[in-house]
Parts: structure tokens; sequence; C-alpha cells
């Protein structure tokens, strides 16, 4: 196969070549565009360099990964880089790799969205995402809990809704009539519960805020409070804590209007199609890894890329039931008028 | 020099006029114009962003003490520099460091970190001091931005190699005096607006979902992009040339092909490396971009950092990404310069 497209690209650069000479030697009417030899050099050498690429891409050596290679996507669920997060996540799976004798093929993707729909497609096969993610892919039959992450015997995080310390905004209520900026529509801790505890104080979120910024990531709402784009910002106290410790804000010039509940840990979960006998592989290796040899406790990462004891496999797909009922909160009709109402000035 | 001008310069000096440069209808054309940009500017809100910019200009130049637009650009402007160079990682983090074998000009250093984090019930900042090892590798960051810089150009190649292969033979189906059947003209010109008319940011999207995150979904998004763009050009190009090596070839009687080969191509070949290496700069700027959706580049890392609160990484990326798209220039105007 390879060599057919050699031996068709060594064809295409002699006639090409010829072509060359005919026109060049034929004169002509069309003056300034008449190759000339130092033109029909060039030519062949990019014709050879466009065959060169071609052939290179036939007779690469693609490196698929192992046959049993489970394709894993991973989610920067508050921000984060492509090698950043792989670097929190490949020790664990080079860990589980070592136990198991499974490969993994780490990809690091960036929409909630097409997760789910990777999952439920068959493209993915392991994901690491946002706990509203993983109720949007159980209810649609496509994944269930492989592990969570524990701190402290704890699986939860949370977020909260922040004003300038100088702003009379002291409760939520105080933010009617208020530009208000969120995250993404997907993200848990900077949109989904946020807009529960707006709802939950009696604040319809479309009639009486003054403005919805859709900012599309927790820094960026923070941005929006510093710059005064916004008047309140809601995001992750993970996320607040990264802009202290990076010195983009100075903790004391923000106040913390409201905390959410505690919100389940953002877990890695795995697809329906993956044999049973693979998931309980999957599961006890997860569970040991942070004993496991040649792991130390810097190399155990959980969301954000924070340091966490151990991953709980046990863990009840019940507890985010919670969750879902926040999510419940905010029914697609509802999340449409936020975003018309975000998109108007 | 026509009679009638003849007859024009016999007039006396007395009866001759000049056209007037403009008149009622240019008038009426100037009145409606502003209108309409008037209304439209209103919509899209550049009065107020025009105020703005004065403001910030003004601030910058300490003639205003206060702009929201210089605060803006300042904070974040100001934190870019000095862009990152160096990549440091924290020792317990690599799997079988050995302490003996450091990479080439790293070194190992003990840093003290105040770690401050919101503690959930007081809501108030707790501050907790933190000792750890980092391993520090003075050009690692720059290094890393190479190599992701090398795959946006890559991704940046293929998108062009692609398109080209796509976007000829449509060129050739679309202009009518080289297409077999008018049909095909309309059809290849219907493929060609419809490649064209999907950004590659929302097509990236798409092939993401299809082909998973990778470069891959980001190579396939510009290739047919840039594909609808060729498509037209090429085909213009072909309708443009010279007709009369063509007409001859075909009294000779040559085919379609030979008249391609032999007329057309010969008078076309400069315009076509021209489009061709725009849109290499084009995919090479795109390609930066697309990784914003999970379709490989740079542009992953860019946001990441951005999102991370590390301007002094986004620094370090916008001057690696200028100074690619500047090489790519030169390059391409000094083939340009031998080959036309």
């Amino acid at each position: 196969m390879e060599c057919d497209n050699l031996k068709y690209s060594i064809v295409q650069m002699r006639i090409t070549s010829r072509i060359c000479h005919i026109t060049a030697l034929s004169g002509g009417r069309n003056g300034g565009a008449q190759p000339s030899l130092r033109q029909e050099s060039i030519m062949r050498l990019l014709w050879g360099l466009a065959a060169l690429l071609l052939v290179s891409a036939g007779c690469a050596q693609v490196d698929t990964p192992a046959q049993d290679a489970l394709r894993v996507v991973l989610i920067p669920a508050d921000g984060g880089t492509e090698d950043g997060t792989k670097a929190d996540y490949q020790p664990i799976f080079q860990a589980v790799s070592r136990m198991t004798g499974l490969g993994f093929d780490i990809r690091v993707g960036q929409s909630y969205a097409t997760v789910v729909e990777a999952l439920c497609n068959g493209g993915a096969d392991i994901a690491f995402v946002g706990p509203v993610t993983y109720l949007q892919a159980r209810d649609r039959g496509c994944a269930e809990l492989l592990a969570v992450g524990v701190e402290d015997n704890q699986s939860t995080y949370y977020s909260g809704i922040f004003a300038k310390a100088a702003s009379p905004i002291r409760v939520i209520a105080d933010l009617k009539g208020k530009r208000v900026a969120f995250g993404d529509v997907n993200s848990t801790s900077s949109f989904v519960y946020p807009m529960a505890m707006i709802l939950d104080a009696g604040l319809d979120p479309v009639r009486d805020l003054g403005a919805i910024r859709m900012t599309g990531s927790h820094a960026e709402s923070l941005a929006a409070l510093v710059q005064g784009q916004a008047d309140a910002a809601a995001l992750s106290f993970d996320s607040f804590e990264k802009a202290v410790a990076e010195h983009a804000i100075d903790p004391a010039t923000v106040r913390v209007v409201a905390r959410s509940p505690s919100i389940p840990y953002p877990p890695l979960i795995v697809s329906t199609r993956v044999e049973a006998g693979l998931k309980a592989k999957l599961r006890e290796a997860f569970a040991g890894v942070h004993k496991a040899p040649g792991v130390t406790s810097d190399m155990i990462r959980g969301y954000g890329g924070k340091k966490i004891d151990r991953y709980d496999t046990a863990f009840a797909s019940g507890q985010f039931d919670v969750a879902g009922v926040v999510m419940a909160k905010l029914d697609d009709a509802l999340k449409a008028d936020i975003l018309r109402k975000a998109s108007e000035r | 020099m026509t009679a009638t001008d003849i007859a024009a310069l016999a007039r006396p000096s007395g009866t001759w006029h000049f056209p007037s440069p403009f008149g009622w209808r240019t008038l009426l054309v100037a009145i409606v114009a502003f209108m309409v940009l008037f209304r439209t500017g209103a919509d899209v809100e550049i009065g107020p962003a025009i105020f703005e910019s004065g403001k910030g200009i003004a601030a910058v130049a300490g003639l205003a003490d206060d702009s929201q637009v210089a605060r803006g650009f300042g904070t974040i402007l100001v934190r870019m520099f000095p862009p990152q160079l160096a990549e440091i990682t924290e020792i317990g983090r690599i799997a079988g460091f050995d302490r003996d074998r450091l990479p080439l000009f790293a070194r190992v250093e003990t840093q003290t970190l105040v770690v401050q984090s919101l503690d959930p019930e007081t809501m108030r900042m707790v501050a907790r001091a933190t000792e750890r090892e980092v391993l520090v590798e003075p050009f690692g960051y720059l290094r890393q931005v190479v190599a992701k810089l090398i795959e946006t150009l890559e991704i940046a190649t293929w998108g062009t190699l692609l398109a080209v292969l796509i976007g000829v033979p449509l060129a050739i189906l679309g202009a009518r005096n080289l297409s077999p059947h008018p049909l095909l003209v309309i059809l290849s010109r219907c493929v060609v607006s419809l490649l064209r008319s999907v950004p590659e940011l929302i097509s990236a999207l798409f092939f993401v979902l299809a082909y998973g995150f990778g470069p891959a979904a980001g190579v396939l998004a510009l290739a047919l992009h840039a594909a609808g763009f060729l498509g037209k050009f090429y085909a213009e190009d072909i309708e443009n040339a010279d007709p009369g090596p063509q007409e001859a070839l075909t009294a000779v009687g040559s085919n379609r092909l030979k008249v391609l080969r032999y007329a057309i191509l010969p008078q076309v070949l400069p315009q076509y490396v021209a489009y061709t290496l725009y849109i290499l700069d084009r995919n090479v700027r795109m390609a930066t971009v697309i990784g914003l959706v999970g379709a490989g580049g740079i542009g992953m890392e860019l946001k990441g950092r951005y999102d991370l609160y590390q301007y002094a990484h986004v620094g370090t990326i916008l001057i690696a990404i200028f100074v690619l798209v500047f090489a790519i220039d030169q390059l391409s105007s000094w083939l340009r310069r031998r080959l036309i």
C-alpha cells in the first residue's frame, strides 16, 4: 500500500516536471505567468515535499495504543491545561496499569457535553468529569461510578458566590438587580449550585438579576468581578484559592456572600459498555492505588490537581443524588431563559 | 481623440464645464450610509467602545486618572512580563526520580509555600506554610511551548495539504470553462460555500465528537474550511485564465485535462501558490485556537494557563505564536519572490 503511494507520487513528480518543460519551451502570450527554469525547480521541490508528506503519512508507524487499551478522557474540571491535567492523573493510571496489566490511552478534553456524548456513543471508556456531567451520563444509562477521591475522609467540595468586600451585597437577596457572573452552563460549581442557591433564596434568576454573564470558566467569572464587569461571581472555593495562590486576587478585597451545600467530589466514571470483569478489576486497582509500590502520596491527585488521600470505589452512586436534586431545580426551559438573558445587553 | 472631443476643444473656454465631482445622488447615498452606520453603530455599541478606548489612552498617557479599559488590560498585561521560561515540578510527583541524574541544566530547590485556603465553616482565609522540594528546569516551559507549537504547525500543514487535495477537484468541477456539466458547477459551488460557511471552531466541535479529543479533529476542521476557500478561489482563477491558449489547444483536439495542464495551470500556478500560502498562514493562526474545544494545538494550553491565573505562561505562549506567524510570513514571502 505504502509503496503504491510512493510510486504514484514519483509518477506525479515526473508528469509535473514534464508539464513545466513543455510550458517553458512553448513560450506563449501569458508573459509573467510563464514558468522559468527556477520556477520549475521550485514546483518540483513543492511536489516532492507534498509527495514526501503523503508517503511519510502512509508509511508512518501509527502508534496505536495496545489492543485492549481503555480510552480515558480527562476534563480539566475548573480550568487547567492539557499537560497539567495529564500530569495530575498519569501517575495514578500508570500505577493502575502496572497493577492490572491494562493499557490506557489518555486524552484531555474541554467540553463536558462532548464527554457525555463520547461515553454514550462508545468514544470513551473512562472519564474524569464534574458531578453534574456524571449525572447527565448516568441518566442516559451510559456511565457508572468508578472511583471518587477522598480528602480528610470527605469527598466533597464547595462553591460560593463572591462579591467585593466594599460592595453592599451581604446576602443572596441583595443580588436583586445586580450583575452576576457564572461559568459554563454544565459546570456544577460555577453554574448549577449557585443558580440553585439563588432560586432557594426566593429570587428568579431571569427576572430578578440585573444581568447574567456566562463567562465560560471560574477564572473568567472572578476576573469579571475584579474588573468591575460584574457585581458578584459564582465559582468554586478551590478556584478562588488558586487565584489567591497565583496572586491574581487579594482575599482581603473579596467577601463570600454565600456558600453552597457540600457538593459531591468530581468522580472518575466508567462506560456501561465496559465488561463487568474489567470494571471489577479497575475498581480493585483504584481502591489500592495509594498503597501501590512506587506511588508517593504526592502522586494521588484529584479535582483541580489537588492532593488527596486515596480513591474510594465503594462510594454509593446515591450520594450523588443530592446533586441530582439540585440539578433538577434547573430544568431545560429555565436554562434556555438564562442563556437568553445572558446574551442580552 | 474622437471628433466630439475635438469639437469640445474648439468651443470658447467660457462654455467649458467640468463634470461636478458629486451631485445630489452622491449626497443621498452618503446620507443613507450615514444613517445605516449610525443605527448599526448603536447596535454594536461602538460609541461607548471608542469613548472608553480614548479614556484608556488618556489614562496611559497620564491625562485621566481612571479608565476601565486601561485597568482591564493593565492588570493582565503587567503580569505577563517577564514571560515564563522555567518549568517547576514537585519532586514527589515524578515517578522514579533519580537525584543523581538530573536533566540537563536542572536543579533541585526547596520552596516554602504559603497555602491559603477558604475555611468552609468560618468562610475566612486560613494560611498554612508547607515546604516542598521542586525540580527547576530553567528552560523547561519554553521547551514545552515549542513542542506544542510544532504540533500546531503540523496540524496547520496537514490541514492545508488536505485542503488543497479537496479544493482542486472541487475547483475543476466548479469552473464554468472546464467543468464537464453545468449542473456539476452548481453542485460544486454549493459544496464549496457550505464548507466555507462553517467556521473551524464550530466544525472542530463536531469532529471532536466523531474522532475524539486530539489533533485529528483539528486537522479535519481546518482542512474542510480551507477547502471551501481554495475551491472558490482556484475555480475563479481558472475562469479568469486567458482563453487564447485554451482555444488553441481545443482546436488541435486536446481534451479538457490537457487544456488544464498546458493552457491553464501555467497561468494560474503563481496565484495558486499565493492562495495556498495564505491558507497555511491562516491555518497556523486558527490551529492556535481550536485547542479551545480540545482539537489539539497550543490553544488549550493557552486557555488553561489563563484559567489557572498564570499570566506569565500566557505571555510566553503569545510571544511564541507571534514568532511562528512572523517566521511563516517571511518564509512565504521568500517563496513567492522566487516563484513569481
